[in-house]
Order: structure tokens, then sequence, then C-alpha cells
């Protein structure tokens, strides 16, 4: 594979696959809010 | 009123709504035909500019009514009904034929056994499983494996949908991760075949210089639109079935992020195994390269058949992700005229739904003749670039002025995790509607001056008479009495 396709298929998978974790995340986040000490 | 057991439940069936056969026929030709890796850039400006804030409208419309779409847009505005039920009339229309696809797919997972398709998939697919010619008649003999598999399909639909929401997302909470997770089988048995790196070039390569043409953008914003289920009223009717307060602006995110992630991913399964089929024929790739009904029932099968080793299981992991895609997609589409007519006319759901998929499935049997296939890549071409692009842009007008893009900004913020700026109120009154435009008068001038693929203009002309049936059925069903006044 050529420098670029491995860049895109890198840039593709940050944005799709790294987006919908940071979304699931902040999701997760709410329904199990951090309990205060 | 019926609601989701779960959140999971909820985002299961968009996600399964929006992941559908283009996502694997559609997306990776049409990123490799505009720029490769370099379309990306489009498709993700696309996402975030006209995809999520549309979307994030259309489920605030569905939570804040909680009704399905037509009587959603009557509450918005009386005047504003039939174009609910043109979305849905519309969504309903395509049922029809993809239920036909699905049930193709269906018969090829059985054939996959045998890998019947050798050593001529093209001739299997065209004489001997489709009988297909070139006439457009709709005489001729019928397959009778694809009969058995319509009527399995549309039983299918009928079983998850008369139930109500729980059975839905019940179906979905299996019909989605499922099929995603064969869909990562193929990807990682494909990119270790030889030759899939050459394929993978051909995907991502970026071509820069392509981003300076219009039709590029074009191609990202009308995949963007048609893979997200817009338009047709689905993702009202599922966001109807909320829970009050329940998040609208994470869950937009979270369906358009993995129904572009599943299209993602399911460029490196098929561009492999198109690289593979290169690799083993001698075969340039450019000749190879393709999407659609072609992808799917000749070459990604040929490239299958010559597999080193479980050519036949991997036929069936194949088969079994466009099943599973394709039956979600086709059960949302259902689910929202039913609803609608449920909820205008105070129908039973059982009755309802039977009705409907009683009617799909006799409609259906037009496109099983030979003469089907080109049926229905008429009809979805029309249906799509012209009735869904419409209803788009009027939902956009209605939501953006009669009901208020800063109201629905309001409304999803109130009660997201994600808050939404100003900027997303503005892409849904302005720039939506110019992106809708010109999507449709491209579509438009292409038919008028090369008229459509080899198809007379009579053929044209029918579709287009179906897609303005649909408007005047729209009005009708408009004008007809709901359950309050009767």
């Amino acid at each position: 594979m050529s420098g670029g396709a491995i860049a895109m298929a890198l840039f593709g998978s940050i944005v799709f696959y790294g987006g919908l974790a940071y979304c699931i995340y902040r999701a997760m986040r709410k329904s199990n809010p951090p309990t205060e000490e | 009123m019926e609601k989701w057991q779960s959140r999971f439940a909820f985002l299961m069936a968009a996600i399964g709504s929006a992941v559908g056969l283009g996502n694997i026929w559609r997306f990776p030709y049409v990123a490799y035909k505009n720029g490769g890796g370099a379309f990306l850039i489009p498709y993700f400006v696309a996402l975030f500019t006209v995809g999520i804030p549309l979307l994030i409208a259309e489920y605030s419309v569905g939570s804040m009514f909680r009704k399905s779409a037509p009587m959603a847009m009557r509450s918005i505005h009386p005047k504003a009904e039939w174009v609910g039920w043109w979305g849905v009339f519309s969504a309903f229309l395509i049922s029809i034929y993809y239920s036909v696809l699905i049930a193709w797919c269906l018969c090829y997972l059985f054939h996959s056994f045998g890998l019947v398709w050798q050593p001529d998939a093209s001739n299997f697919f065209y004489n001997q499983f489709l009988r297909a010619g070139n006439s457009l008649s709709l005489g001729g003999s019928m397959n009778m494996q694809i009969v058995f598999a319509l009527l399995a399909v549309w039983t299918s639909i009928y079983l998850i949908l008369y139930k109500g929401v729980k059975s839905i997302g019940r179906a979905a909470i299996i019909t989605v991760p499922l099929p995603a997770i064969l869909l990562l089988i193929l990807t990682i048995r494909g990119v270790t075949l030889p030759g899939a790196s050459m394929g993978l070039d051909f995907y991502l390569s970026p071509d820069f210089s392509k981003l300076s043409m219009p039709s590029v953008w074009l191609a990202a914003y009308a995949q963007i639109f048609f893979s997200l289920s817009l338009a047709q009223g689905i993702m009202i009717v599922y966001a109807s079935f909320l829970k009050k307060g329940s998040d609208i602006n994470n869950n937009a995110f979270i369906t358009a992020l993995a129904d572009g992630g599943a299209a993602f991913l399911a460029g490196f399964a098929v561009f492999s195994i198109l690289g593979y089929l290169s690799y083993q024929t001698g075969q340039p790739m450019s000749e190879i390269a393709g999407g659609g009904i072609g992808l799917t029932f000749i070459t990604y099968p040929t490239g299958i058949s010559k597999m080193p080793v479980l050519a036949s299981f991997f036929g069936v992991i194949f088969f079994t992700t466009l099943l599973s895609f394709g039956i979600n997609s086709a059960f949302s589409m259902v689910e929202a005229i039913s609803e609608g007519i449920k909820d205008k006319f105070g129908m039973n759901k059982k009755k309802t739904t039977f009705i409907v998929c009683l009617l799909g499935f006799l409609l259906g049997l037009l496109f099983i003749p030979g003469s089907g296939i080109h049926w229905i890549e008429i009809m979805d071409h029309f249906i799509s670039n012209f009735a869904l692009v419409f209803v788009g842009l009027l939902e956009c007008l209605i939501f953006g002025y009669a009901l208020g893009g800063e109201k629905i900004r309001n409304y999803a913020n109130k009660v997201s995790e994600i808050k939404m700026g100003r900027w997303s109120s503005i892409m849904l009154k302005l720039f939506a509607p110019v992106v809708l435009i010109s999507i449709a008068l491209a579509s438009l001038v292409e038919v008028m001056v090369k008229g459509y693929g080899n198809y007379p203009s009579w053929s044209i002309a029918v579709a287009g008479g179906i897609v303005l049936m649909s408007v005047i059925m729209a009005i009708l069903f408009a004008r007809l009495k709901c359950r309050e006044e009767q």
C-alpha cells in the first residue's frame, strides 16, 4: 500500500472510530456519573 | 405509548436502519470514483454540515411530538402533513424493491454452500438466476426460489414489526452487531489475501485534485443524505418512541459515525477481495472495480470462489452480512408507513402491518421476472434523486422556518450530552436546502441531457409517473379525516 493510502486509512479510522468511541464514552459517563468523595 | 426498552435498543435500531446494502455496495465505489482517500474530506464535511444537523432535527421532531412523520408534520403546520406522507410513501416504494434485493441475498446465501455461480458468475446471475433479458416488459417467467425468498423476507418483516417497538429493539440488538462482526471477519480475511494491498491502494490512494470538482462534493452530500435514512419518516418515528428527556445530539453523532464507520470498513472488505481477484485473474483493477448489483452478485462471488480455503464459508458470511444489514433497513421503512397509518386512522397495529406487508410482497412480485433488475435500477434512481431529495428539502424548510431551527437546537441541547452551536440551525435553514436543490438540479440536468443509462424515455416517464403518483397519494391521505376528527 502506498503512503498516501495508509495515511488516509489512519485518518478515516481516527475520525470514524475515534469519534464513535468518544461519543460512546460521553454516553456512558452520563449513565454512570462519577461519585463525589 | 410504546417506548424503547433501552437507549442501546434505540441506537441499534437507528444504526440498523441507516446501515444497509448501500454501505457495502455504494460507499466504497463512490469513494474510489471520487478521489479515493481524498473523498473522506468532503464526506466528513458533508457529515457534519448536513447529515448530523438533519438527523438531530428528525430525532428532535420525533421526540418533541411523539408521533409518526405525517402526524408530527401536521402538528408543526396542518398544511405540512402531506410532506410526511410523501416521505413514508417513498420509503414504502423503496422497501418494495429493496426486499427483492434482500430475497436475492437470501437465495445466494444458500447458493454459497455449493458456490453454484461457478465458473461464470455473470452468466449464472443474469441467465439462470434472474432469467433476465433486455426487454422491460413485466411478463416472463419467475424464478420460484426468489418468490419463496421474498415471502420469507416479508414474513420476517411482519414478525419483527407486529408486536411493536420492543420486538424491533430485540431484533436490532441481534441483527446489527452480528453483521458488523461478520464484516470484520471478511475484512481480516480479505486483507490477508495476496493482491489485497493493490485493491486497497485503489480504494484509498488520495487524488486531492478531485476536491476542486463540484461533482465530488455533491457525491459526498448525496452519499450522506441517502445513507442516513433521512426524509423517509424513519428516524422521526424511531425517535417518537424515546423516553422523555432522552439524549438527541449524541445519539445522532453515534448513529452517523457508526453508519460511516461501517461503510468505511466495508470498503476494506470489498477492495481487498477485488485486489485478490485482480491478482488471480490478471485483469486490471480499473476493469474489476465496480459497485451496486454487479459487485454484489457477480464480482464479489467470483472473488470468493477463488479463495484458497473455506470459500463457501466466506460466501455464507458475506451474504449473511448483506441479509442482516438489509432486513434492518427494510423493516424500518415499513415501520414508518404502518405507524403513520396507525396514528392517523387509529387502526390496529397488527392489522396495519399485515396489510402493508402483504401489499409489499404482492408489488414486489413485479420485480421478479427478468425485467425486474432494470426496473429496480430505474426506480431507485428516481425515488432517491427526486422524491427523497425533495422531501428532504421541504423538511428542512418546515423544520427550519415553520417550527424554528433555534427551537429545535434549544430542545435538543436541553436533553443532550453534546451541545450544538448556532451553526447547526444555520445549516438546517440555509445550507442544507441549497445542497439538496443542487443534488436535484444536477440529477435533473443529467437525466434531461443524457437520459438514464440506456433505458428508453418511456421507462423514465413511468418512473417519474410513479414519483408523481406518490405525491398525489400523499396529498389525498393528508386530506382524509384523522381519528380525532371522525
